[in-house]
């Protein structure tokens, strides 16, 4: 699904994000990415979808070689994975429904599906009854299960979240957390940056850490 | 995604930045506006300058001694070219007379005296097609002076050379300036539309990072920016040919009235239905070429969101 094989971030600076990184991710698979600060995990996600070549090194995701990619081949790539970032990012002119529909109307899916699969995903992360509000209607929990909602729609392979509960209280993390187990538990690969060390120690998964760009711990 | 999209993307754009799209417009307006002035300039000069070229004669001079086997041919060789509308054939009395008929003004005796001998060779007088265009006029009499002096018994070949000369190079510098106008006016045209554009790049960075993310492909992001370059050019270019449509009609006016002497009044024109439909549409292709080249720079397939502007 996802593979590293020594890989190298530079950048300008010079400022070595990632070194002699390697890594294999399988389908299915859990797994927490920790690290202190400037670690290089964003660096690391940047890269898996598809905003950041290697300096160095093979990354191949989903079927894609990072390193061989066309430009314009990016889109597709990215829509076989979901992402979902600490600040949410949702359109802010756009209802609940309207931005979990936002992969699905670039695909050009057809309305009636469209609609079903959208209402459906918003069912699994609870959220029906808020769906013609505007993300500043809702709290912050509720907009990074909108994100997530989002990043689920069109049924990715794997799902990226960069700190997704960096924004929000313990009790809402352990929900958001709660969620991505289920979503992996119906077969998406999840991969969830964090550095809430508490957050990783209740859930026994795999979890790789790394410091200063380099791995130091998988297991 | 759809043209609905698209609109609403543009209105967003006019309704977050007014004042910039207000400028923009307005600029762009003011700069079709000479644009189109300039072409209907060129367009009446032209059909101004190409009525007084119709005018223009050519006579070809024939010996006195040329056979009449060779002037039949001449004729037909005359009547034969593409570029010739007719050929008329002026005998040696029909020159003195009209010679005489001339002057009896100022030498009424003329027509009486018997012993004026006639110093005037026959002719045939050309006259070119309606439409040659001003610049060539000077080439086209040359080119056909040229072939006449093949021919047996052709004396001298005249049209007032120096005069077509000097026209056909006064229309061609006027077209030719006034393309160069064009020119530097479009493509000024281009940066304003640019940095328009960048503008609405600029406050729509999230969006088109968000769009980047679920995997948009660079054509979807970059044509509602193309589509609102397209829209402001093709307002602006509306709008000039309606002030040039009011000055046309203002410049008829004044024509008909104060300079009726000249006679220009009635020759004076607007573009046609199909010319202006070609404006807008020139107008329209200006706006979405300026931003199509402003937004390519920018969305290159892996960050737009990263770059500057
Ligand atoms: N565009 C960039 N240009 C230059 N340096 C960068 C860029 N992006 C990241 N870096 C540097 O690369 C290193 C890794 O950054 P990265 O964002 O991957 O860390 P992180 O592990 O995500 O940190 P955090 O936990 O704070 O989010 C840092 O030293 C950062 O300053
Ligand atoms: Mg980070």
């Amino acid at each position: 699904m996802i593979q590293f094989n020594h890989v190298y971030k530079t950048y300008p600076g010079p400022t070595h994000a990632l070194r002699d990184v390697s890594l294999e991710i399988n389908k299915g698979e859990f797994i927490f990415l920790t690290g202190p600060s400037g670690a290089g995990k964003t660096t690391l996600f940047r890269m898996i979808s598809g905003f950041d070549k290697p300096s160095s090194g093979d990354v191949r995701i989903a079927g894609y070689d990072l390193t061989r990619i066309k430009s314009s081949e990016i889109p597709y790539l990215r829509r076989k994975i979901g992402v979902v970032f600490q600040d949410f990012r949702l359109l802010k002119g756009r209802t609940v429904f309207e931005n979990v529909a936002l992969p699905l109307e670039i695909r050009g899916e057809r309305p009636t599906q469209m609609r079903r699969r959208v209402e459906e995903v918003l069912e699994q992360v609870g959220l029906t009854y808020k769906s013609s509000q505007f993300p500043e209607q809702i709290s912050g929990g509720e907009q990074q299960r909108v994100a997530i909602a989002r990043a689920l729609v069109h049924q990715p392979g794997v799902l990226i979240a960069d700190e997704p509960t960096g924004n929000l209280d313990s009790a809402l993390s352990e929900e958001i957390m709660d969620l991505l187990e289920k979503v992996n538990a119906q077969g998406t690969t999840v991969f969830v940056a964090t550095h809430d060390m508490g957050l990783v120690k209740r859930r026994s998964k795999r979890m790789i850490e790394i410091r200063a760009g380099q791995v130091t711990i998988d297991q | 995604m759809s043209w609905n999209e698209y609109l609403r993307s543009f209105r967003r754009s006019w309704v977050h930045h007014t004042g910039m799209q207000l400028a923009t417009l307005s600029v762009l307006a003011a700069t079709f506006t000479v644009v189109a002035f300039v072409l209907s300039l060129s367009l009446n000069l032209k059909r101004v300058l190409s009525h007084w070229g119709e005018s223009a004669q050519m006579s070809v001079y024939l010996e006195d001694t040329i056979q009449a086997a060779d002037r039949e041919a001449l004729k037909a060789a005359l009547e034969k070219d593409q570029r010739i509308r007719s050929v008329e054939f002026v005998g040696k009395e029909q020159a003195t007379s009209a010679f005489r008929q001339k002057m009896s003004s100022y030498a009424p005796d003329l027509l009486e005296d018997t012993e004026f001998s006639n110093p005037f060779p026959a002719s045939f007088q050309v006259s070119l097609v309606p439409g040659v265009s001003g610049d060539v006029l000077a080439a086209t009499f040359e080119a056909i002076a040229q072939q006449l002096s093949a021919f047996k018994g052709v004396e001298d070949v005249s049209y007032g050379q120096s005069w077509v000369r000097n026209y056909s190079a006064f229309v061609g510098a006027l077209s030719t300036g006034g393309w160069v106008i064009v020119a530097i006016l479009i493509a000024g045209s281009f940066f304003v539309i640019g940095n328009s554009v960048r503008a609405s790049i600029a406050a729509r960075r999230d969006e088109i990072e968000i769009l980047e993310l679920v995997g948009a492909t660079s054509r979807m992001i970059r044509a509602p920016f193309v589509f609102e370059g397209a829209a402001l050019g093709w307002l602006a270019a509306a709008i000039s040919l309606a002030i040039n449509f009011g000055l046309y009609l203002w410049e008829a006016k004044l024509l008909q009235s104060s300079m009726a002497f000249a006679r220009l009044g009635s020759n004076l024109a607007y573009f046609g239905v199909l010319a202006c439909l070609g404006l807008l549409f020139a107008g329209a292709m200006v706006g979405a070429l300026g931003a199509y080249f402003t937004i390519r720079k920018i969305n290159d397939g892996w960050a737009a969101s990263q770059k500057d502007a």
